[in-house]
């Protein structure tokens, strides 16, 4: 039995005879918009697109990026404070699945601001063998960048072109960019506002912007082994339409985030975002703009918002032991009917315990949060252990100070 | 007592040495040294000299100059030897002399890699020098992979995870793979059936990704003895070996002790069980503070063995803490614990499965008693080498069972001791497995026109695969196009990767207490099974198949269960096939399904069936290759229905015993099952099929073996004292239905296949 009628035995079954392969190369470029662009390492298709800065999106124009203070890049990444946007690229790739040396960028979409409008480049592989062609010319352009911003781009973009590079045995001139990965600035601000922090949710929901014929994201690996296969282009149309939304998404998207960095009080809607602010000022240290944010979001809600925020700047005055700042917000949580007390009972416990040695006080404290324990029905947990342990120190403390 | 005395005492009474059919004593060997080679850097010797060694064993100096002249070794000593030094000493040398130089060790299982970095840490740390050696598998935090990534001089690891883990990434290890020196392959021994079959494939991918990066790493290859060291580490490693087996280390006087337990009814042909005689064997040298090891081949044994001895030594003992049980399933700190217990000698007995026979650091023991024979020849001899010292007498002691296989060993003890031990078998081209790596290799590189992956037929591979749509070819190379990440769908041990975890829900804060694979979860942890882990007993109150849990909770019952498997199997395809007057014989493709419909409960000691169960899930599907026989249509016109069936069931049950002689596998590596009339063939059938989903091999084998298969069947049945049948030959008795005699019938059967034309 021969090798091929076995691995029929085994294995998938082939597909319907394959298609006569019409010689698309020559004319995928044109139909797609684009033009050939050959280099050393070959030939592939470049789609440019040009946007004047007058051009709105998401509720601002794409101009207004450049009128923002460079130094607020710092809240993004400490090593871009010095730098202007224009030395940054806006990157997005579309690729053929999850990661391994296995998956490719077929689709690299680029962005830069240059003489007073917005470049926005797409190179597109043919086929496998315009790879080394798409990289000889992202290297060409990387010359005049520092860095990237992206979307999930330092974890995921960069890292496989960085592969690809490696993988084609040539080297990217951007050594180790600087990265602007607004994925994280974004989760830590609308994280709980939102329920997913995806691009296009940030989209509908931040920017107001909705897409008309957006093509699901999964769907893209199969889109374009169809194209290599049927030479159709009318769904890489689709993909391509959905990496320049893409891009031109994260200028306005960097724009929302740092007009919220320059002056939270205005810009946010003064509840989770504001609380979300509140952690990127204390992810780069700014005590006084957290201190601000907190407070701020402390006076305009007593229910789970402020609270949450009086537990984390109780917290913070603690590090730093400023013990009567950390009891007004302990006792800040405590006023509250909705509450969870047990923590900052928990904490005011500790505190007269051991610093104020008010151990009366510590005991009633603990006995209360023993109290709502017992009530909500816990039994054996680590929370309780750790109350009772408490509870009889404490007694023991108070008998020998009555004792001395 | 001490261990002279124990064994004096064997000799001389009755009850003991009426059983032992072959007493082996090997003499005391002395050491033999040579001087540390010139080119080991000072620093080396010195922390060598640190630990008392001053000159290397010979086997240890041969390995580190051939090593120096570029050539791809093979060791084979026995345990013990100091077989670690053979790459340990080249690797580090080179990595002393070339800050760039890279080397990746490869264990069979991740306890292995642990111990193995333990060691090397310490001989780095007396060097005083600067090498960074990291463990890098599924348990190493992803905080920590970047960096062992690019800075780890050695990479210890496993295949799973250099299939999985580290190839299909390639690019991210740039520095590994153009600095490649040295690859470490340790108890390649272990590399046989499936699991060698797919690590040969896997070290192709990682040739072709060397290649790819620059580098032509050599390899180190340590095995316990086989037959074929060279044999089996060149076809793994597609590289010509140079074999080192010129053993400098010393050992003690040795005993291996063959034991055949008494027969206790001669019409039944049954003699006393094996557990029980092992058990007071290991009692006698656990009381006498001798520290002893008794390995059984299934996990549930284990746990038997260790609850009858903690109950007998209960009353000499004041702590039975000391006897553990070691088993898969087990979770890594307690395997952890119990091998420091182990070594530090506070474990006095350990009860395990073949998990130990692995070269995992446990010191060495002074006795071992091996209750069954372990299969084959290799294991046998890895099990007893566990006990030995290097200057003090040592003994092992083999406790046949009644299973053919046993009774032939135990009663041709020239079969074991003159023979060398077995051929380490794989099957890198067993097409399931190469095709799946291919596929494999695709996605990490595109192959090029011409390039060859294993198999001549490579091309015709990859143009099925390009019409299949996983592959596009762009002039002269072919692409990956899929959007599959394919090593996440290859396990390397067995068709199933996941594992079943097992929830002890007694406490308020239920605890896994350990895993059973895929497979056995049918059999083991259906609902109402009594699990027993470290000799306590649970019940499987709910096994949540979909999610893969079962919990269970303490029980104190004086029974166990045993699941019954119903199987059943349907011919895809044949292979090969020819007629003879009578008979047909057969090899070609089977689908096996496999299901448990009931359990039974079985009474400790007496072993009575107490009571039964259904078992509700779904079947298992295997597709494999079969080796088939089939007798004429009309067999039960010449005897009665009833006889034919018998005569099929006796032949079945000594097949399954007489094939892995030839095979040189373990029983279970094989099944056999017959059909009175087989829905493919319309006749009485006899299938041997592979236990491993496409096979590897086993059947293409006895299909050339056949008339040679048929012929030990005869000789084991004719050669079994007993008088109608009896679990040494074809069956225990009561398998059997009606009147007549099994043992005549099987006969009659047998000798219908033996003087048919077809050899």
């Amino acid at each position: 039995m021969d090798i091929i009628s076995k691995l029929q035995i085994y294995k998938e079954n082939r597909k319907t005879q394959k298609p006569d392969e019409p010689n698309l190369k020559r004319d995928v470029s044109q139909k797609l918009g684009g033009t050939l662009c050959s280099n050393i390492e070959g030939s592939c298709c470049v789609i440019e697109n040009v946007f004047p800065l007058s051009y709105l999106h998401g509720g601002y124009r794409l101009g207004d990026i450049l009128e923002v203070d460079n130094a607020l890049l710092n809240h993004l990444n400490p090593e871009a404070s010095n730098k202007g946007i224009e030395k940054f690229l806006f990157v997005d790739t579309e690729t053929t699945g999850l990661g391994g040396a296995g998956t490719v960028a077929f689709l690299i979409g680029v962005g830069f601001f240059n003489k007073g409008s917005f470049v926005l480049r797409q190179y597109f592989m043919r086929d496998y063998d315009d790879e080394p062609s798409v990289l000889e010319e992202l290297n060409t352009l990387f010359k005049n960048f520092c860095g990237l911003v992206s979307f999930n781009g330092k974890a995921f973009d960069w890292n496989l072109i960085e592969s690809r590079f490696i993988f084609n045995r040539m080297k990217p001139i951007m050594k180790s960019p600087i990265h602007l990965d607004l994925l994280y600035p974004s989760r830590r601000i609308w994280k709980l506002k939102l329920e997913s922090c995806r691009l296009t949710s940030l989209e509908e929901n931040i920017l107001g912007e909705y897409r008309v014929n957006d093509i699901p994201g999964e769907l893209i690996p199969s889109v374009y082994f169809k194209f290599l296969e049927s030479g159709d282009t009318t769904d890489i149309k689709r993909v391509i339409s959905h990496n320049r939304s893409d891009i031109i998404s994260m200028i306005s998207l960097l724009v929302r985030i740092l007009s919220i960095v320059d002056n939270p009080m205005e810009e946010t809607d003064g509840s989770y975002e504001l609380l979300g602010a509140a952690r990127i000022f204390e992810a780069c240290e700014e005590k006084e703009m957290v201190v601000r944010c907190y407070e701020e979001c402390m006076k305009n809600d007593k229910g789970f918002l402020g609270e949450t925020a009086a537990k984390k700047l109780g917290s913070m005055y603690k590090r730093n032991r400023d013990y009567n700042s950390a009891i007004q917000c302990w006792e800040f949580i405590l006023e509250n009917k909705s509450a969870y007390h047990i923590p900052p009972l928990i904490e005011l416990a500790k505190y007269y315990e051991h610093k104020a040695r008010d151990y009366g006080k510590a005991l009633d404290l603990t006995q209360k949060a023993l109290d709502i324990c017992l009530k909500r029905g816990y039994i054996n947990n680590a929370v309780i252990m750790e109350l009772r342990k408490r509870m009889s120190r404490l007694m023991g403390k108070i008998e020998r100070a009555k004792n001395a | 007592m001490n261990l002279e005395q124990i064994l004096e005492y064997f000799k001389n009474e009755d009850r003991i040495k009426n059983n032992i059919t072959y007493w082996h004593q090997a003499p005391a060997k002395d050491a033999f040294f040579e001087e540390i080679p010139d080119f080991i850097d000072e620093r080396l010797k010195a922390a060598l000299l640190k630990r008392g060694i001053k000159e290397l064993y010979t086997h240890q100096a041969e390995a580190l100059r051939r090593v120096n002249e570029n050539k791809d070794i093979v060791v084979v000593t026995p345990t013990a030897s100091g077989k670690t030094m053979c790459y340990n000493l080249p690797v580090l040398n080179s990595i002393i002399r070339n800050n760039e130089s890279r080397s990746l060790f490869l264990f069979p299982t991740k306890a292995l890699s642990q111990d193995q970095t333990t060691e090397l840490h310490e001989l780095i740390t007396d060097a005083g020098v600067d090498v960074k050696t990291y463990t890098y598998d599924g348990d190493t935090p992803q905080a920590a992979r970047k960096a062992i990534r690019q800075a780890g001089h050695i990479v210890v690891t496993n295949p799973d995870m250099l299939h999985s883990g580290i190839l299909p990434h390639h690019t991210k290890w740039t520095k590994l793979f153009e600095n490649l020196e040295f690859i470490v392959l340790d108890e390649v021994h272990h590399y046989r059936g499936v699991f060698g079959s797919h690590l040969a494939n896997v070290l192709r991918r990682l040739k072709r990704i060397c290649e790819f990066y620059g580098s032509k790493p050599k390899f180190i290859c340590c095995s316990a003895t086989i037959a074929n060291p060279e044999e089996l580490a060149s076809r793994l490693t597609g590289r010509q070996m140079t074999l080192i087996d010129n053993n400098g280390a010393p050992t003690g006087e040795k005993h291996f002790i063959f034991y055949n337990p008494p027969v206790i009814n001669k019409e039944l042909g049954i003699r006393r069980s094996s557990t029980l005689e092992a058990q007071r064997f290991a009692e006698s040298f656990i009381k006498n503070d001798i520290q002893t090891i008794v390995f059984t081949r299934s996990r549930l044994r284990v746990e038997v063995l260790v609850t009858y001895l903690k109950e007998i030594l209960k009353k000499k003992m004041q702590n039975t803490d000391n006897i553990r049980g070691y088993r898969g399933g087990y979770l890594p700190t307690l395997r952890r614990q119990i091998e420091k217990g182990l070594r530090e000698g506070r474990i006095k007995g350990v009860v395990s499965t073949s998990a130990l026979e692995l070269g995992i650091d446990i010191g060495s023991l002074e006795a071992c008693v091996i209750c069954g024979y372990p299969g084959n020849i290799a294991s046998t001899w890895q099990q007893a080498g566990r006990s030995g010292r290097k200057n003090s007498t040592s003994a092992a002691v083999m406790v046949a069972s009644s299973s053919p296989l046993d009774q032939f060993i135990i009663n041709n003890p020239e079969y074991f001791f003159g023979r060398s031990p077995e051929n380490g078998l794989i099957n890198p081209d067993n097409l399931v497995i190469l095709y799946n790596h291919i596929k494999c290799a695709a996605f990490e590189l595109p192959f090029v026109d011409g390039e060859v992956f294993g198999v001549d037929t490579t091309r015709e591979i990859l143009e099925y695969m390009e019409e299949a749509r996983i592959l596009r070819r762009v002039g002269n190379r072919w692409h990956w196009m899929s959007d599959v990440f394919p090593a996440a769908d290859i396990s390397l041990r067995s068709a199933a990767n996941e594992n079943f975890i097992i929830i002890d829900i007694s406490e308020p804060h239920h605890r896994v207490i350990g895993e059973v694979d895929r497979f056995a979860a049918p059999m083991l942890i259906h609902e109402e099974a009594i699990y027993i882990h470290e000799g306590i007993q649970f019940q499987v109150e709910k096994l949540d198949f979909d999610e893969k849990k079962a919990y269970v909770r303490k029980v104190d019952v004086d029974y166990y269960t045993d699941a019954d498997l119903a199987v059943d199997l349907k011919v895809i395809d044949v292979f090969k096939e020819r007629n003879g007057e009578n008979i047909q014989k057969c090899s070609g493709e089977v689908m096996v399904t496999s299901k448990v419909n009931m359990f039974k409960k079985i009474k400790f000691h007496t072993h009575e069936n107490i009571g039964a169960g259904p078992v509700n899930l779904p079947e298992l599907e295997m597709h494999t290759t079969s080796y088939w026989v089939s007798l004429p249509s009309d067999m039960h016109i010449s005897m009665t229905r009833e006889a034919a069936q018998n005569g099929l069931l006796g032949l079945s049950n000594i097949l399954a015993n007489s094939a892995p002689i030839y095979l040189m596998c373990d029983p279970q590596d094989i099944n056999v099952i017959y059909q009175v009339r087989s829905t493919f063939t319309q006749r009485p059938t006899i299938y041997i099929y592979d236990s491993y989903p496409g096979g590897v091999g086993f059947s293409d084998k006895l299909y050339e073996l056949h008339s040679e298969l048929f012929k030990t069947a005869r000789e084991m049945i004719e050669k079994c004292g007993c008088e109608a049948g009896c679990p040494s030959c074809v069956g225990p008795l009561n398998e059997f239905s009606g009147d007549g005699n099994p043992k005549e019938i099987t006969l009659t059967v047998l000798d219908m296949i033996l003087q048919d034309s077809i050899k």
